[in-house]
């Protein structure tokens, strides 16, 4: 039993891993080099935060590394800063899975607003302290606005590509420890 | 077995939590590194990307294609209005050539009879895009030519006709291209007929502004605007585009470069004057040669 569920952790984890390198194909193929008024979504971000609550083991945190790090690479982006906010997020609903397993969808994904609106909050902080250069206050908010939005249709996909419920058992995050 | 199950867990799970603090530091550190020591983190980038992109090609070209092989069949549809539109241009292009073969054949007497000195021809390496920056807020994409293809940072990237950026970040075998239009850029220009210059500085549109002029009234809409030389890192009188003027009557400037079907650009070797930089001495005979003579 134990095999078969390792197995799937690491079959979800290439899951993961396989998504993530689609998407950035997508974003980073020269098919028009016009610039675009269209926002894109966080996706990877928003399945990160989704699959972590409904079972952690399938995106463990050197994944998280690995993955952010990269796309702060490829992407241009002020390097390891996303990365650091978002292990950060991920380690704190991590922790808090007993309550977000417990909420309704509504109250999950209110909270997963907050979250993101701090994550995006804190870069800007961030970046406003090192004096760094910074998107325009609009764009961020319609950012964010989007990202929540798109939340729970990530989290129908994420049911069904990962197949993964609230309900399931976590063999290194178990609820029963963390007491 | 059950207890060697759990001793397992009690000894991983420490473990794990200073794993995790560890890449929180090194990921916070390598931001505080990107912010203090720019240019070297940029190398690092620049290399990391050096090592991933150009392994992508087979995976980037079938999707490039496809993308291209919609958009031609979308032009398709209305190939019989291009057809139309096609021929008219060509009508009128065909006196403009004949203008300026005139024109070109006055210009080269005019210049044999003036023994004019005029700028050695530039000469440019083609170069393919392999990514762009998929990002909104960057406007910019790696070519495939790098060090070893003798790129330098700040060389001017062209299409065949308009200027489209600059070359910044070169890594081995791949380099960076700022585009023109991201917010980062801003170059001086030159807006003839007036002579007007101007700073062109990127916003994120394909129509980037023009800022800093000193006389707004001398400047129309269709003036030509080129590179002015300014700074030493473009050569001068690379073409741009034309002046445009929007709905809230700001300068914008319209590429001549064509953004959407880019698919190959050029980079024109350039290497700056040696600047002038010693104020001028007293000029005299020279003492060697006069010594000689006696």
């Amino acid at each position: 039993m134990i095999k078969t569920y390792k197995s799937r952790v690491i079959f979800n984890q290439f899951l993961f891993f396989c998504m993530f390198a689609v998407g950035h194909f997508i974003l980073l193929a020269p098919i028009s080099l016009l610039p675009v008024d269209i926002l894109i979504p966080e996706v990877t971000l928003l399945i990160t935060l989704a699959v972590i609550i409904r079972n952690p083991d399938y995106i463990p945190f050197w994944l998280i590394f690995l993955i952010f790090f990269l796309s702060d690479f490829l992407l241009t982006k002020p390097l390891g800063l996303n990365t650091f906010i978002v292990l950060i997020i991920t380690e704190f609903v991590r922790r808090n899975r007993p309550a977000f397993i417990e909420m309704l969808f509504l109250s999950e994904w209110f909270m997963i607003s907050i979250l993101l609106f701090f994550a995006s909050l804190s870069k800007q902080i961030l970046l406003i302290l090192t004096l760094s250069e910074r998107s325009t206050f609009v764009d961020i908010l319609q950012q964010l606005g989007l990202d929540i939005f798109i939340y729970p249709i990530i989290v129908i996909l994420v049911r069904i590509v990962f197949q993964v419920k609230k309900s399931e058992k976590s063999i290194s995050y178990s609820i029963r420890n963390r007491t | 077995m059950v207890d060697r199950k759990n001793e397992d867990g009690k000894f991983i799970r420490p473990l794990a939590y200073v794993a995790m603090a560890v890449i929180i530091m090194i990921s916070f550190s390598f931001f505080l590194l990107w912010r203090i020591d720019n240019p070297r983190a940029e190398l690092i980038r620049i290399s990391v990307i050096d090592k991933i992109v150009p392994n992508l090609d087979w995976a980037m070209t079938p999707m490039t294609k496809a993308s291209q092989m919609v958009q031609n069949f979308q032009s398709y549809k209305r190939l019989y209005d291009q057809n139309q539109e096609l021929r008219n241009e060509l009508q009128k292009m065909r006196s403009w050539r004949e203008a300026a073969l005139q024109l070109e054949q006055e210009n080269a007497r005019l210049l044999d009879l003036n023994n004019v000195k005029l700028n050695p021809k530039l000469n440019y390496i083609s170069g393919k895009i392999l990514v762009d920056s998929g990002s909104l807020f960057r406007q910019s994409a790696i070519i495939n030519l790098g060090t070893l293809d003798g790129i330098v940072e700040g060389w001017a990237a062209m299409d065949g006709l308009g200027l489209i950026g600059r070359i910044a970040g070169v890594g081995k075998n791949t380099s960076r291209v700022l585009f023109l239009t991201d917010t980062s850029s801003n170059i001086p220009v030159l807006i003839k007929p007036s002579n007007q210059r101007a700073i062109l500085s990127g916003d994120n549109s394909i129509e980037p502004n023009l800022l800093f002029i000193e006389n707004n009234k001398q400047i129309q809409p269709g003036d030509r605007i080129l590179t002015s030389g300014d700074g030493g890192v473009f050569p001068a009188n690379l073409l741009i585009g034309q002046v445009s003027l929007n709905s809230s009557n700001q300068l914008k400037a319209q590429l001549s470069a064509n953004f959407s079907g880019l698919e190959y650009l050029r980079v024109i070797r350039h290497s700056p004057n040696a600047p002038i930089n010693q104020p001028s001495r007293l000029i005299g005979p020279s003492l060697s040669k006069a010594n000689s003579d006696d």
